[in-house]
């Protein structure tokens, strides 16, 4: 048997690994990755890991010794360039034949069409390899523009202005992780980001890095104001890699396309992560999610499947970032909420907004409120009640304001 | 270099040699103990990298800090007296020879 084949080394590939495994899957699992490293955490890389707190070692999900337990064989620095019909990847370190295949490819930094992106100083990150040259660079850059005010860039904002280094934000939507976050906690993070320094513009885009002698100088923004800068990170969101997969028709603009279980519609091939687009039980529709738990859950499903296996992804989508001495925390969906209830103080810094529609739940967003961001996690999966006016007395337990 | 005693739901003993200023979490996830998942990496964001510290180990460790606190309310398995976040026990040589056990489940 040739056995099961996984091309992405991150959260899913992993997991799809070790769910095959603990269902019983007795094949060979190659995983193949385009990286140096182990599957490493990679929230970390826009934090800790370039103020200086957490290494190499310390960021692997799992050490060496696991891969060896499971016997799951990591080919690193392996990309996978193609994926044959008839059951074969083939990659610059050979070919390798497969049964069941995982697609865990994730995503790349997008990239907006604006002159001066090739100049040297222009950087993104998704990396461990980007964090570390964006690492290597903070010494001597003195100011940077970060394009983009979604979770990436403002953490990689945060850390450049505790690092003492300028910081300018363009954000060309009218309020900070528009995509993520409702008004409340963008018009919180932003002051708060204000009160660091950070200059941060909404509704501003740029129109042109200008350089000097190949290297960044300046962003010009577009009302056409010019802004001296020796770094700029691009941080406008993510791109799925699927080109792996389109030759087969599995893939459109969306992502690669899924069903509940991973399942393509080749059959034997699979996907999960950040590259997948498939129905969310809990949204009620399909849709391509970017963060740990999705990846994770997602390619638990896949990886039972894989072994012959059910396991029922229901989970409640939940996201975090971190950024100053703000914990961002975020369960469930703003879409339908027809209500909303502040549940402690925002002058203190530490509170959760609710989003209701009617009297249920249907998205927490936490700043600092880590109990009511867990205990969230929990009730929003069940059918419950809720009356809003309660949710305002921190002194009662979120589980016992709640009927379920 | 101190050891840390992994004790799993199943009964199966770890001895993990940890460097001091690793986690707890990190001596497990690193030796391939299995049932410390750390989902979010040792960020105080997931709770599953519950376990109970041996009793007479408890009163030795640091306290517990309010984040901590408020995520093992939420813990997969019921919290305990002597239930940590793994991810927040720091390995010195104070603790050479700790002993916790990992809970059935974390999720």
């Amino acid at each position: 048997m040739a056995g099961l084949v996984i091309v992405g080394g991150s959260y899913a590939g992993l997991n799809m690994a070790q769910a095959a495994r603990q269902h019983g899957y007795g094949e060979p699992i190659v995983m193949l990755t385009d990286e140096q490293y182990l599957p490493y955490h990679r929230p970390p890389l826009s934090k800790g890991f370039l103020t200086g707190d957490s290494d190499v070692e310390s960021l692997l999900i799992k050490g060496e010794k696991f891969y060896e337990d499971q016997q799951i064989n990591v080919v690193l620095g392996a990309r996978a360039e193609a994926v044959e019909r008839e059951g074969r990847v083939v990659t610059k370190r050979g070919v390798f034949a497969f049964d069941a295949l995982g697609i865990v490819t994730g995503t790349r930094a997008r990239e907006i069409p604006v002159p001066g992106t090739d100049l040297d100083g222009v950087v993104s990150l998704r990396s461990l390899a980007d964090a570390e040259a964006i690492k290597a660079r903070m010494d001597k850059v003195r100011a940077v523009a970060i394009v983009g005010g979604g979770f990436i860039g403002l953490e990689l904002a945060a850390s450049f202005a505790k690092s003492g280094i300028d910081v300018q934000i363009f954000e060309a939507a009218p309020r900070v992780m528009a995509r993520i976050v409702g008004e409340t906690i963008s018009d919180y993070v932003e002051q708060r980001f204000a009160s660091e320094g950070v200059a941060l513009c909404c509704g501003l885009g740029i129109e042109e890095i200008e350089g000097r002698n190949g290297k960044v100088a300046a962003v010009r923004d577009t009302k056409d104001k010019r802004h001296p800068v020796d770094m700029v990170v691009m941080a406008v969101g993510a791109t799925p890699n699927t080109e792996l997969v389109e030759p087969l028709g599995l893939a459109d603009q969306f992502g690669v396309r899924v069903d509940v279980n991973g399942r393509t519609l080749h059959p034997g091939i699979y996907a999960a992560g950040d590259c997948a687009f498939g129905p969310n039980i809990f949204a009620g529709r399909d849709m391509r999610l970017e963060s740990v738990q999705n990846a994770t859950d997602q390619a638990k499903a896949a990886g039972a499947a894989i072994a012959g296996a059910e396991f029922v992804n229901d989970a409640v989508p939940w996201f975090w970032s971190d950024q100053f001495d703000m914990k961002l925390q975020m369960v469930g969906f703003v879409e339908g909420a027809n209500r909303q209830v502040v549940r402690g103080s925002i002058e203190d810094g530490k509170f959760s907004v609710f989003h209701l529609k009617d009297t249920r739940i249907v998205c927490i967003e936490s700043v600092n409120a880590v109990s009511d961001h867990v205990a969230g996690r929990k009730l929003l999966k069940l059918p419950h009640s809720v009356d809003p006016e309660m949710l305002r007395d921190t002194s009662v337990k979120l589980r016992d304001l709640v009927s379920t | 270099m101190p050891k840390i005693v992994y004790k799993t739901h199943e009964g199966k003993v770890y001895e993990v040699d940890v460097p001091s200023g690793r986690s707890v979490m990190l001596g497990a996830t690193s030796q391939g103990v299995p049932g410390i998942d750390a989902d979010c990496g040792g960020t105080l964001s997931c709770a599953t990298c519950h376990v109970y510290v041996a009793q007479e180990w408890a009163e030795k460790l640091p306290p517990v800090e309010e984040m901590e606190d408020e995520l093992l309310e939420n813990t997969a398995c019921e919290r305990k007296s002597n239930s940590r976040l793994s991810c927040q026990i720091d390995v010195t040589d104070e603790l050479d020879g700790l002993v916790v056990e990992i809970p059935e489940r974390q999720f």
